[in-house]
């Protein structure tokens, strides 16, 4: 149970063509028709009625949520003078939202499952309270503000996090220059091709590598090299839609992936994979619990702690969490032993080096239970059987998809783009226009 | 409202602004409605074309035991979609390039199109063999008649040579055969279809776009039932004229599909079928009935081009599937044969029709218990259970054989 686990559980998807080509159209000339003060208010009720189509049986627990949250918020605000009582505020909040995500991890047995967004929405308001608490903003502003930003619909797939103040900045005038909507428009799409095609394709591939009887030592590296690029590609993508959607209706939403495969040491990996959550764990989570990180051993716990918290945001399995902490481990061990060792060796060593343990981690988790997982890690580096024909006929069978997902898991692309943006700005517009198109009608053709 | 910049006003008369301020409106307020127009005309085509399409689907999105509205509104859109076939050809044509050579479980091979096979569900095989088995004790018990088996393979099994580099073929149909054979005991008689076929895996036994025999694939098969069931030597290949039927034949695995069953592009690389007709060159005379649910037909000849005409193109072949098939041919021999078969059997029949007084073919898929009832074992030396693969041990068609009284 966890934020990872939901994506395919729901009704509508912003991956469907379904909300492409005839619910997102009218979201947007819902909110474009309505005077700039009233836009807030129609897209809070936009993101209610997708919510509603996505999962009807969660709304209730979703506005529950919600007003709670509101309702603590501004008791925050009543007693802002009582520091311990807002901190009990904040752990009710937290506690209301652990309660509710696990209520739905027992509950759809009866059919009642309301967790699609739960995670997200839970963490909005306690992000929002924690800014409340620590004086970064000084009131939670009207309820339609406070309710969009817990429940924007793109948002609830899989965030990102984003501060409070940041997304309700512009919401007293949601407009969007004319020259961004074009690339607004491609970032979703691009995430549309992502999630749908990239992602879902490599989670195909995945199952079929998992289901061969036999593991060699190539299976077993296709394992994790596909469900890296499955989780790489189906969240990025996510971000990319929400960012491209925020953007169309002018809310800014920040950027949460960044090619975290070519990362040139685990600290660095941290800063592009899932950023957002990791920089909520560790400016407003630790705070709270454990605010000094000068000393040596203040610093190894802390980032062990974002690790376990990290992993915890995937899923409430312990695998997940080792898998947090397997990735935490390793920050700290290039942080305080092989800091000088790390300087050493080339870049592109580092980038080797650094993807190898990232890949490695993946098999704790993608594997249900600890033990298989590191049965999974063995196998990494077993050579007593290399290969089989049907690892091979799986790999021949997908090389296109591997080499697309290889190239767009690193910046060569917009590296070319921005060359050829410094040299033909003007060919860099149509090219851009290109690609759009290209996109639509490689979604076309894979979803038809 | 957006603030707008006004130009200073020319005559520097306060009307002007007026005028120039309502004149930037107006313009906004038409691009305005252009952009909000644009964005209208992606779901108002989706919602004409639910007009149009199926009314009723509409009406039928709140009903609460129907699919939810999403799912409803998706399935709705991707079939008004424009271009559809085309989005959906292009996306196959960049699949296949990119190596995967199965979709949907179908293999892409230089041949031509073949099923994978899935491997067998054991309940449904052990139904069979024993059914079969009790039906061929019975056969013995009460008629001291022999009861033969023919399991006849696909083209994934036996054109093994064509198949894509690394195919991961889910079973070795040769050696499945072999296994089901041996799980009889030796209580029916056999037929080793599987050599007969991959020895002639060179020549053009297999459709490309369809999951069958071709009629000389149906020929061979036929070669090896006769040696098998001892009546007489298999007629050669001369025996017979041979006359191409069409050569634009494309049969049902030649759509690629959504999901299981609907039908979204063809598979462009593959190259059409030919029909062909072996007619038997020394004299002979033929009627063949068929029995279904809507009633009987006959025709008096193995090939009645107007079922093909008005149905399929391979109704031509014995006018197409029906429960009961009975061929009766002017043959000097007076023996006649059951048959409990498949699809399969339009490819062997008409060359078995020729040693045989009459052939009566059950398809058991199609026959209801009265029709079984009627059926009469005793009346027929011979009874001959021939099956493609797939049929064997993916369904319980055969066991239905359970629903016939031997005891006649």
């Amino acid at each position: 149970m966890g934020i990872f686990s939901n994506f395919s559980s729901v009704n509508l998807e912003v991956t469907s063509l379904s909300f492409l080509f005839v619910l997102f159209p009218i979201f947007l000339i819902a909110f474009y028709a309505s005077p700039y003060r009233a836009r807030p208010t129609v897209l809070l009720c936009l993101s209610l009625i997708f919510y509603t189509l996505a999962e009807p049986s969660g709304i209730f627990a979703l506005l529950l949520s919600v007003f709670i949250d509101y309702t603590v918020l501004l008791a925050m605000e009543r007693f802002y003078d009582k520091r311990r009582l807002k901190q009990g505020l904040i752990l009710f909040s937290v506690l209301k939202g652990i309660f509710f995500i696990i209520l739905a991890s027992v509950s759809d047995y009866n059919g009642f499952y309301f967790s699609f967004g739960l995670a997200v929405v839970t963490v909005s308001g306690v992000s929002c309270m924690i800014d409340l608490y620590k004086g970064r903003i000084n009131n939670v502003g009207s309820l339609v503000h406070f309710g969009l930003y817990c429940t924007f619909f793109p948002r609830l797939y899989a965030g990102p996090l984003m501060p409070y103040k940041d997304f309700t900045a512009k919401l007293h005038h949601m407009s969007v220059p004319k020259a961004e909507i074009a690339k607004h428009a491609q970032t979703f799409l691009s995430g549309i091709f992502k999630t749908a095609i990239l992602g879902s394709a490599m989670f195909t591939l995945h199952r079929q590598v998992a289901a061969l009887t036999s593991v060699t030592t190539l299976s077993a590296w296709m394992q994790v090299i596909t469900i890296a690029f499955a989780l790489y590609y189906v969240l990025s993508g996510l971000c990319d839609i929400t960012m491209g959607i925020g953007g169309l209706f002018g809310i800014k939403i920040p950027q949460n992936f960044y090619y975290p495969y070519q990362s040139r040491n685990m600290q660095d990996f941290s800063e592009r994979f899932n950023r957002t959550v990791i920089v909520f764990i560790r400016e407003d989570v630790l705070p709270l619990i454990q605010g000094d990180r000068k000393s040596k051993a203040g610093d190894v716990l802390c980032t062990l702690l974002i690790g376990m918290l990290f992993g915890t945001w995937f899923g409430w399995d312990v695998n997940n969490i080792v898998w947090g902490v397997y990735l935490a481990l390793f920050v700290v061990l290039e942080r305080h032993v092989f800091k000088k060792a790390m300087d050493f060796f080339p870049t592109l060593f580092s980038r080797i080096a650094t993807l190898i343990v990232v890949l490695t981690g993946f098999s704790l988790f993608l594997k249900p239970t600890v033990s298989s997982g590191l049965s999974l890690i063995g196998s990494l580096y077993s050579f007593s059987s290399l290969y089989n024909e049907s690892i091979l006929n799986i790999i021949t069978s997908n090389w296109l998809l591997l080499a697309v997902c290889i190239l767009f898991s690193t910046n060569a692309a917009n590296l070319l783009i921005g060359v050829l943006d410094k040299y033909a700005p003007r060919l860099t517009h149509a090219v851009h226009i290109a690609i759009s198109a290209g996109l639509l009608c490689l979604i076309l053709s894979f979803s038809l | 409202m957006k603030r707008m910049k006004l130009p200073a006003a020319k005559t520097g008369h306060p009307k002007d602004d007026t005028l120039r301020a309502g004149n930037l409106y107006s313009r906004f307020i038409i691009k305005k409605l252009i952009v909000l127009l644009l964005l209208a005309v992606s779901p108002v085509y989706f919602l004409i074309q639910f007009r149009t399409t199926d009314i009723r689907q509409l009406l039928t999105f709140w009903h609460p035991q129907e699919q939810p509205l999403p799912t409803q509104l998706e399935q709705l859109v991707t079939d008004a979609m424009p271009l559809s076939t085309e989005f959906a050809q292009f996306g196959l044509d960049i699949r296949i390039f990119g190596g995967q050579n199965e979709q949907n479980g179908i293999l892409v091979s230089e041949h031509g199109l073949m099923r994978n096979i899935d491997k067998p569900i054991p309940g449904f095989v052990k139904e069979n063999t024993r059914t079969i088995s009790e039906f061929s004790q019975d056969m013995l018990k009460y008629g001291n008649k022999q009861t033969f088996l023919a399991i006849i393979p696909t083209a994934s099994g036996v054109l093994q040579q064509s198949l894509p580099r690394f195919a991961g073929v889910n079973i070795n149909q040769k050696r499945m055969i072999e296994q089901l054979y041996n799980d009889f005991g030796g209580e029916v008689q056999t037929v080793d279809v599987f050599s007969q076929l991959s020895g002639r895996s060179d020549q053009y036994i297999y459709y490309r776009t369809e999951n069958n025999l071709t009629a000389l694939g149906g020929y061979y098969t036929y070669s090896a039932i006769v040696r098998r069931l001892q009546i007489g030597s298999d007629r050669s290949l001369s025996r017979f004229d041979i006359e191409y039927f069409t050569n634009n034949y494309y049969g049902d695995l030649y759509m690629s599909s959504r999901g299981s069953s609907t039908p979204v592009a063809p598979y462009r690389r593959v190259s059409p079928d030919t029909l062909s007709l072996f007619r038997y060159n020394g004299s002979r005379e033929y009627t063949v009935t068929l029995e279904d649910d809507t009633g009987t037909r006959t025709y008096h000849t193995l090939y009645p081009e107007q079922c093909a005409q008005l149905g399929s193109e391979m109704d031509i072949y014995l006018g197409g599937t029906a429960a009961i098939t009975t061929i009766r041919s002017s043959s000097p021999k007076k023996q006649r044969l059951l048959v409990f078969g498949d699809k399969t059997a339009a490819a062997y029949l008409p060359f078995l029709a020729n040693h045989y007084q009459q052939v009566t073919m059950v398809n058991l898929y199609h026959a209801n218990s009265s029709m079984l009832q009627s059926i009469d074992p005793s009346m027929y030396d011979n009874v001959l259970f021939a099956y493609g693969i797939e049929s064997f041990i993916h369904t319980n068609h055969p066991a239905k054989a359970d629903e016939i009284d031997r005891e006649k």
